[in-house]
């Protein structure tokens, strides 16, 4: 089920060396989001997913990844951006969140494309403004810029653990 | 290199003993009471037994009792594991046919020791 | 050869938690007064093995507490103990207590210290008393407080060695100790053969000979006769020492009480000075030993030493109890990782500083009299030393970190630490495993079987007529292995049974009533995460009978029931389930009581009629309990909603039936097994869905003339006699409408709970056994389903949750624009795919 030869091996994508943090990027409407590398597991192609009844309309369903159920968000939609048929670039990057309570979920995010992997040190991760862009700032940790593009880096375990994604008890297995 | 029956209702104390004397080399037979300890001494010859004192259906000193009678196990060293306050059980099994015993709790070395001044 | 010890604990920990199950079961069925041998026997054992377990693996603090079980039962044994109800109800408190332990070593917690020394105090009230006297005293440990003589020690031996003439028939072989013996020394050694028979006469069996030694060796006579301890009494053996003829005189120091009393009591009002000195002194004349002290505070250390001071001094003429004391005080500073070293700095250190705070009432008398009462404490205290403290308990020694020696001994203690991190295990009996190889052996021949075809160029027909056998035979060894495998997870609901003797016999006593606890069935088998998640329902349930249902002694006399009630616990299996019946004769449900309070809760109508089902429900709603007064045992309102909720988690069922005055029965409905359910897979739309077989009624073609819409409760289909409401999974689940002869429709008439619905799917497909897959490790409970399964082509498909579709409907139905016709017709119209989320108000 892993579609078309989309599946990118993240070790390839890695800058070795230098302090900061590693970031993947990717894209979504024409703007640049980073992920943090350590939560990336693996980059593979959009393939069909089975649809969730009653969730909101981002949530594209569930996959089988090597018999887990993983789900699978659409990153446009879920910053409300208009809907983008999926093509030869479109990808999914499953991630690891991390809840509150510390217990760990894969999740899939489905972009545009991916774009690089870039190295940021501290000082150059800026406090995300008020403006400018599409993503809800609250799931914006900071921003940055590179080679004088704006790159806005994601609070993934704030994006990924909204009641609507996870459940809020902790008791669950 | 000496076979060796042990016996013992504790699967952690079987592990032990079994885990110390296969690392000397000794092959190894277990039992988890006195009856599968007797069959299995009936079935193949060791060259020494060391069993536990309490354990269910067939508890140690009847086990020795059995065996000494057999021909086989006239003379092989007989061990029992005992505890320091088992003098009663210590001449229990003495009067059984025990050769000695080795004090619980024990550590692999002194098992050894024990083992190696029985079979030389 | 070193043998790390740690690796053995996990199979310890399990047997020990094992033989305590043993233990409170034996103990629970001893009879107080005519106990049966075999029984204080088995309990014995199982406390036995724990103690020489413990003390094998390291754990001394686990190992001094099962002793003084150990012994008392070793008493009780041999009849030299009395069974009382006081001893059986300290015993088990013990095996609280020993369980609390084991477990909290186990996870590397710290142990509760209070509970500990309040049940070794228990014990040891119970060892001081009761006992048959000359036996108790017996069992006191060997060593007494003048000290052991001194022992001879020099350089040259004679040993005479005579062996009984039956000594080979215990296996002894005199050629042993003698080679012992020259391991230790130079060795000289001479046979005596003068009792050797004439040859006919001679006994090849038995022994004739003696041996004459001469050992030079720095040895103890200890020494030498610990070499001949096993044959001690199948032999002459005489001793001599030839380098030391003369005997020494020197007694064993003694203790005078009188001069000790006399001194100590003379520096009692400055005892805060002393010790405060002491610590002082002490640290500064020996730094390295502050270390073992930083998880006290000061204060806390010098009240310690001077209450053990005036322990010592008030007990010395009680050398029993002193005995006891300081073996338990050894035990501790063997933990702390106290060494000899460290006995004589304290000794020489308290002698000086005892001297300096005396002052006048010091003389020659007075040090000698307490450095040799000192030296002897120290001897006792290190006598008590466990052997092999190379794995030392997790919970000491947080100080002693920096001690070399202690160092050495972090690693297994590390080491325990990833044991610990283990999943839990399970006891698998040998048969199952036997199959599950058989069954894999018969999997290995179809493997090389449907392996030739592989390597031919092409196939004939009759290539494919043994392939297609090939792939039948790997269909059956398939499911037979996942059976097998299956199996393996399955455990006698015994193990969920065990706890209620107890907890049976511990409530009958706090509420005064007599009660007699009946199990059958407990061989019935289900799955291990069932049977664990289903222990607290079913200890609910238990409490809710023993103070609900059954009644007081004298009620259940007067109403001419007999005193003892009978409460009865009983599993078997029935179709895909286990049931578990809570049957007991008490009063029953008081049905004008629960119709009252439901009436008072608005949960229920004022004039509303209710059926015994309907009535038995109530007491599942959230809040309801009848109970006059709030008791200990059951009642504080979390109830009997929390145990169905539970229940229902587990995809059981649970309900109650009852005749007033003469009993309840709780009956519990589990799948076996959470890991796998036999589905019947549909279509919905462009969806596959697994509904469960077993909530599945029938199945028919929908006939349009028989659905009916009833206002405010939407469709309901007229089925023989019966109005089946319609949930059609296109509306509850939103899915674009695809279909275009809504007469080829079917409808699943699904029940769960008593109540029937008919689903509306557009196709059956297979039926299959499906494995279980949560859809919330990683995302979140969904509505209306149970989770997820992986299909054979790799796809996932969502298990509905019929319940939850109950729920569901009812939420849908509800809304304002639902007319159903319309509503998926309409759909149907727009049904633009993707992005496919068709709105819906949903």
């Amino acid at each position: 089920m892993e579609g078309v030869a989309q599946k990118v091996d993240v070790n390839d994508l890695v800058a070795v060396g230098g302090d900061g943090q590693q970031f993947l990027t990717f894209m979504l409407a024409g703007e640049e989001y980073g992920v943090d590398i350590l939560r990336v597991q693996e980059i593979k192609g959009w393939d069909n997913v089975t649809k969730i009844p009653n969730t909101p309309e981002y949530i594209r369903g569930v996959i089988n990844l090597r018999g887990t159920i993983v789900p699978i968000i659409d990153m446009r939609l879920r910053f409300g951006l208009p809907f983008l048929e999926y093509g030869v670039t479109t990808v999914v990057i499953v991630l690891k969140v991390i809840a509150p309570g510390g217990r760990s979920r894969i999740m899939g995010i489905i972009v545009d494309g991916v774009s690089d992997v870039y190295n940021i040190s501290r000082e150059e991760m800026k406090e995300a403004p008020d403006f400018g862009t599409a993503v809800d700032t609250k799931f914006v940790s900071s921003m940055t810029t590179v080679n004088e593009k704006m790159v806005i880096l994601l609070d993934i375990d704030h994006m990924c653990n909204s009641a609507e994604l996870a459940s809020m008890d902790s008791a669950v297995e | 290199m000496a076979t060796i029956l042990a016996v013992d209702d504790s699967a952690s104390m079987r592990q032990m003993v079994t885990f110390t004397l296969k690392g000397a080399g000794y092959d190894v037979v277990e039992a988890c009471d006195g009856k599968e300890a007797l069959e299995k001494a009936k079935a193949q010859q060791f060259n020494l037994v060391i069993s536990d004192v309490n354990m269910p259906v067939m508890d140690g000193i009847s086990l020795i009792k059995e065996l000494r009678a057999l021909s086989e196990y006239k003379f092989t060293p007989l061990l029992m594991l005992t505890t320091e306050s088992g003098d009663d059980k210590k001449q229990q099994g003495k009067s059984a046919g025990a050769t000695g015993w080795i004090v619980k709790p024990f550590n692999p070395d002194q098992l050894l020791a024990t083992i190696k001044k029985v079979l030389g | 050869m070193t043998v790390d010890m740690s690796q053995f604990l996990a199979t310890f920990y399990e047997e020990s938690f094992e033989g305590l199950e043993i233990m409170e079961s034996e103990l629970l069925n001893l009879d107080v007064g005519a106990a049966d041998p075999e029984t204080i026997n088995t309990i014995f054992r199982a406390a036995h093995s724990i103690k020489g377990g413990s003390g094998t693996f390291g754990l001394s603090a686990v190992a001094a507490f099962t002793h003084v079980m150990e012994t008392l039962l070793d008493e009780m044994r041999d009849g030299r103990r009395d069974v009382t109800q006081q001893a059986v109800e300290i015993l088990l408190r013990s095996v609280d207590v020993l369980r609390e332990m084991l477990s909290a070593l186990k996870n590397e917690h710290s142990l509760d210290h209070d509970a500990i020394a309040s049940a070794q105090k228990e014990l040891d009230d119970l060892m001081a008393n009761g006992g048959h006297a000359a036996a108790a005293s017996a069992k006191q440990p060997q060593t007494t407080l003048s000290g052991e003589p001194p022992q001879q020690q020099g350089g040259a031996w004679r040993i005479r060695f005579k062996p009984h003439t039956d000594m080979f028939k215990s296996g002894n072989d005199p050629v042993r100790m003698i080679r012992e013996l020259s391991e230790m020394g130079q060795i000289a050694v001479e046979v005596d053969t003068s009792a050797l028979p004439d040859l006919d006469d001679l006994q090849p069996e038995n022994s004739y000979c003696a041996w004459d030694i001469t050992l030079q060796a720095d040895v103890t006579e200890n020494d030498i006769r610990e070499v001949f301890a096993w044959v001690e009494d199948e032999c002459d053996l005489q001793i001599i020492n030839t380098a030391m003829s003369e005997t020494t005189t020197a007694g064993a120091p003694e203790l005078r009480a009188d001069v000790l009393e006399k001194t100590f009591n003379a520096i009692s009002a400055k005892g805060d000075v002393l010790v405060k000195r002491f610590y002082a002194e002490l640290f500064r004349r020996f730094p390295r030993i502050q270390s073992m002290f930083t998880n006290t505070t000061p204060e806390h250390q010098q009240a310690k030493l001077l209450g053990a001071l005036r322990l010592v001094v008030e007990n010395v003429r009680n050398p029993d109890k002193l005995i006891k004391t300081l073996t338990e005080l050894g035990l501790r500073h063997q933990e702390y990782g106290a060494e000899p070293v460290h006995y004589d700095a304290v000794i020489s250190t308290f002698i000086d500083v005892f001297r300096e705070v005396a002052g006048d009432t010091w003389n020659d008398e007075a040090e000698t009299a307490w450095f040799d009462a000192l030296t002897i404490i120290a001897r006792v205290m290190q006598d008590s030393y466990l052997p092999d403290a190379a794995v030392m308990p997790a919970e000491s020694l947080p100080a002693a970190e920096k001690l070399p020696a202690a160092a050495a001994a972090r690693q297994p203690v590390e080491k325990r630490k990833s044991a610990g991190g283990e999943a839990s295990s399970i006891r698998v009996s040998i048969d199952k495993v036997d199959e599950l190889i058989n069954t894999v052996g018969e999997l290995v021949i179809t493997q090389s079987m449907l392996g030739q075809f592989g390597e031919m160029e092409e196939l004939n027909s009759s290539h494919l007529e043994k392939l297609r056998d090939g792939l039948a035979q790997l269909e059956r060894n398939t499911r037979e292995l996942q059976e097998a495998v299956m199996r393996i997870r399955m455990l006698p609901i015994s193990f969920a049974f065990q706890r209620f003797p107890r907890l049976v016999h511990d409530l009958s006593a706090q509420l005064g009533k007599k009660v007699e606890l009946k199990m059958s069935g407990e061989g019935t088998e289900l799955d291990k995460t069932v049977m664990e998640k289903i222990g607290d329902p079913l200890v609910h349930l238990v409490r809710n009978s023993m103070d609900h249902g059954i009644e007081a002694p004298d009620v259940r006399r007067s109403i001419g029931k007999s005193e003892m009630g009978v409460l009865h616990l009983n599993a078997y299996h029935q179709g895909g389930n286990i049931v578990i019946e809570i049957i007991d004769d008490g009063a029953g449900l008081n049905r004008e009581k629960i119709l009252a309070k439901a009436r008072k809760q608005h949960l229920i109508q004022e004039n509303e009629t209710l059926t015994e089902e309907q009535i038995g429900d109530l007491i599942f709603q959230p809040g309801f309990s009848t109970a006059d007064t709030i008791s200990d045992v059951s009642g504080r309102g979390v109830g009997m909603d929390v145990v169905r909720k539970n229940i229902r988690s587990l995809g059981g069922t649970v309900d109650v039936k009852s005749i007033e005055g003469q009993g309840t029965t709780f009956t519990i409905r589990l799948p076996l097994t959470l890991a796998i359910l036999d589905g019947q897979l549909i279509r919905v739309g462009n969806e596959t869905y697994i509904i469960p077989l077993v909530s599945i009624v029938e199945s028919v073609q929908l006939d349009e003339k028989r659905i009916n819409i009833v206002s405010g409760r939407g469709e309901v289909y007229k089925l023989r006699d019966d109005y089946i409401p319609i949930v059609r999974l296109y509306h509850i689940f939103a899915i674009p409408f695809n279909m275009q002869d809504e007469e080829r429709g079917l409808l699943v008439v699904v029940e769960a709970e008593g109540e029937k619905i008919a689903l509306f799917v557009d196709e059956l497909l297979g039926q299959q056994q499906v494995v279980i897959k949560s859809l919330e490790t990683n995302f979140r409970k969904v509505e209306g389903l149970s989770g997820a399964t992986i299909l054979g082509d790799g796809t996932v498909a969502l298990i509905l949750d019929v319940k939850g579709l109950f729920d569901l409907n009812s939420k849908v139905a509800t809304r304002p624009e639902f007319v159903f016709r319309n509503s998926t017709r309409n759909r149907a119209d727009d049904s633009s795919d993707e992005p496919g989320i068709a709105a819906s108000g949903v």
